[in-house]
């Protein structure tokens, strides 16, 4: 589609703020809408570009420049620059392509907006499939069959505090998908609690799938999990820092999910400890408790060092808790 | 009937005349058929439509077998395997149960089958003619499920009887449908065994779609055994869940009613097992799925498996159930770590050799 023609028809003009329809979001493919750096740059050097409007005869339906516009009404700016087309000029999938391509030059997409441009052209400008396959998910840097697009626009519906979320914390669209599967209502719980962890992307999607397991497995919700005294007394308390309270959340979360497995690790753990091994000699448990073979490994710099560290192995070996150890695999 | 529909039919034009590809066009329920000259065109071009597993099981196609209709059983890293033989006359699988691992299997957007049973025929005497000191148990259901397409492909009535000259082989038909119309009537010599994998019907419903239910296993497998076929069970996979000991117990106290233990020629036990990726395409196809719910772990063959003492234990149970309803009959895991055969048996066997004398030794007593 060749929109040069559009220049002819369009006219650059001085609009006034109040006749622009801010509730038109028709043509929306940005998320968030307020930026503080736009606000701070628009209050040292006002608008550079002109945004892109719709003239439809007793209002003005905003194509391109949402931003801007909000931006205008926060500082008080009366009127803004504008290219204004007539609405006969200017047909839908038109403005639609104007405002995308325009987009698409200047700055790259968040996973909301990719959502946005995607429902917008499949449910609204109604697109072929071939053209959508192959010109705007490679655009946009998806890959989607028909049935993980339908997932993908679920995204749209998220509260706008998680939408928000997941664009300032850039999460991962796995993750993103994997929170989409739990109801609305946990969907909120789950930002409530993920909010003063501060994940990294692997341990988010770690503790949403345990999350999700731990609830389908025991017939329970989101909120029995996060308001039971053992993860309640983590979140509350103040005397660690934010990794800690992750990691002992996301430690809480696998003994929920994995009983017997970390009973075992516990268990092996004890027992190193009552075998109070010397400094530098490291005994490992087989992976998982599934071989059979025990590892132990020490560093040595010499003669005396190795005989100190043949003692101690001789000395554990003569103990009867080594025997318990054996037996856990 | 096993009733399924297909949207198309490909026929490989070198296989129009077969004895199964007219069977097929004949009793099969499809739209639209399409003759071709190159499979391997078409199933590039499926490969590159990204059809989904849903749509790859609505389509057939019939062309020739090239490779070697037979091969011997993979095994896994550090588990014992009995060398089995598989016998592939098809590709995919038209039942849909969760935790199947063809999905996983991208190479593989039709269901194929190949109908060139001369080809077969001689690969059978490649492997057995001259090797008159092994016994050998060659298996249908690696693939696909070895019976759930027989009413429209006969399949069973053209094996069967090629298996009748040798006395170093078994064939094994496993399944789990109902769909064995044809056997009753055919000539076995004792040279084939019928198998049916069991689970309590929880897991069938949510589990093995498509597939048929455990009263109807179990009406199929007594239909085989009047007729004098020897009958296998398998519980594989075995899925821990909250009341799995009750159900699984059930449905061995079912088996037992229904077959006499004497005609049980094997029985084996394999937890639930896969490669890390199946999760996430059952999580995407079958969301309500709750196979993954229990405490699976990766193993050093790459595969998750519930944690050893879990597997222990339900394995020991099972034992104890089977031995309780079927005194002597022979048990063995599939792809089990000796480890794991020495904590619920008390011993096991040396290597793969020992596991597939174990089975030599069963056929002889059982057609004694």
């Amino acid at each position: 589609m060749k929109i040069n023609s559009l220049e002819k028809t369009s006219e650059l003009k001085l609009v006034s703020i109040k006749d622009i329809d801010i509730k038109d979001k028709e043509f929306l493919i940005t998320f968030p809408l307020r930026s503080d750096t736009l606000i701070n740059s628009i209050k040292e050097i006002g608008i550079i570009t002109p945004i892109i409007l719709r003239d439809m005869q007793n209002r003005y339906q905003i194509i391109s420049g949402f931003k801007r516009v909000f931006a205008c009404r926060e500082l008080d700016i009366k009127s803004i620059k504008a290219i204004v087309h007539s609405k006969n000029d200017l047909k839908d999938k038109e403005a639609f392509y104007l405002n995308f391509y325009e987009n698409l030059t200047l700055r790259s997409f968040n996973i909301v907006e990719k959502a946005m441009i995607l429902n917008n052209l499949f449910e609204r400008i109604k697109i072929d499939t071939k053209e959508y396959k192959k010109k705007f998910l490679p655009l946009l840097g998806l890959d989607f069959n028909k049935k993980q697009l339908k997932d993908f626009f679920g995204l749209l519906d998220l509260d706008e505090k998680i939408k928000t979320y997941i664009v300032e914390e850039n999460i991962s669209l796995k993750n993103i998908l994997q929170w989409m599967r739990f109801t609305k209502k946990e969907q909120k719980d789950i930002y409530r609690f993920i909010l003063p962890l501060r994940l990294s992307s692997n341990k988010l999607r770690e503790v949403l799938l345990f999350l999700e397991e731990i609830c389908q497995r025991d017939k329970i919700s989101v909120k029995d999990i996060i308001d039971c005294i053992e993860i309640q007394d983590v979140l509350n308390n103040m005397n660690i820092t934010v990794s800690q309270r992750s990691s002992k959340i996301r430690d809480l979360l696998k003994r929920k999910r994995f009983p017997q497995l970390t009973s075992m690790e516990k268990s092996f753990a004890d027992i190193i400890k009552d075998l109070k091994l010397p400094k530098g000699i490291i005994f490992r448990s087989p992976e998982y408790f599934e071989e059979k073979e025990f590892s132990i490994e020490f560093k040595i710099k010499n003669k005396e060092e190795l005989k100190r560290v043949s003692r101690a192995l001789l000395n554990m070996s003569e103990k009867e808790k080594i025997s318990e150890l054996f037996k856990m695999s | 009937m096993s009733g399924f529909n297909f949207q198309k039919i490909y026929i490989d034009k070198k296989v129009k005349d077969y004895f199964i590809t007219k069977n097929i066009l004949k009793k099969a329920f499809y739209k639209e058929v399409e003759y071709i000259d190159d499979p391997c065109r078409i199933l590039a071009q499926r490969r590159s439509e990204k059809n989904n597993i849903f749509d790859s099981k609505k389509t057939l196609l019939l062309t020739e077998q090239r490779g070697n209709y037979i091969k011997r059983c993979p095994g896994t890293k550090r588990h014992l395997c009995c060398n089995y033989y598989f016998l592939n006359f098809s590709t995919n699988c038209p039942l849909e149960c969760s935790y199947c691992i063809l999905q996983t299997y991208i190479n593989n957007p039709i269901l194929t089958l190949f109908v060139n049973l001369d080809k077969l025929s001689h690969d059978l005497d490649n492997l057995l003619k001259n090797q008159h000191h092994r016994f050998f148990r060659i298996g249908t259901g690696e693939l696909t499920d070895s019976m759930a397409l027989d009413d429209i492909t006969s399949y069973s009535k053209s094996i069967i009887p090629l298996f009748e000259k040798y006395d170093n082989a078994l064939l094994e038909l496993k399944t789990k449908t109902e769909n064995i119309d044809d056997l009753p009537k055919l000539k076995h010599n004792n040279k084939i065994v019928t198998s049916w994998s069991l689970n309590p019907n929880k897991i069938i419903k949510k589990e093995e779609m498509k597939t048929s239910s455990l009263k109807e296993r179990l009406d199929a497998a007594q239909k085989c055994q009047k007729k004098g076929y020897k009958i296998g069970f398998h519980f594989d996979p075995i899925i821990n869940y909250p009341s799995w000991e009750e159900d699984y117990r059930e449905v061995i106290e079912k088996m037992s009613v229904r077959i006499d233990p004497k005609n049980i020629i094997w029985i084996s036990l394999g937890g639930l097992r896969f490669n890390p990726p199946l999760k996430s395409i059952v999580k995407e196809r079958f969301p309500k799925t709750e196979i993954f719910l229990g405490e699976l772990i990766p193993c050093s063959d790459g595969k998750m498996r519930y944690l050893k003492p879990i597997r222990v234990e339900m394995y020991k149970k099972m034992v104890k159930w089977i031995k309780r309803n079927c005194p002597n009959v022979f048990i063995y895991f599939c792809m089990e770590s000796k480890d794991v055969w020495a904590k619920v048996f008390g011993w096991s066997p040396k290597n793969n050799k020992g596991l597939e004398n174990l089975f030599t030794e069963r056929v002889k007593t059982i057609y004694k």
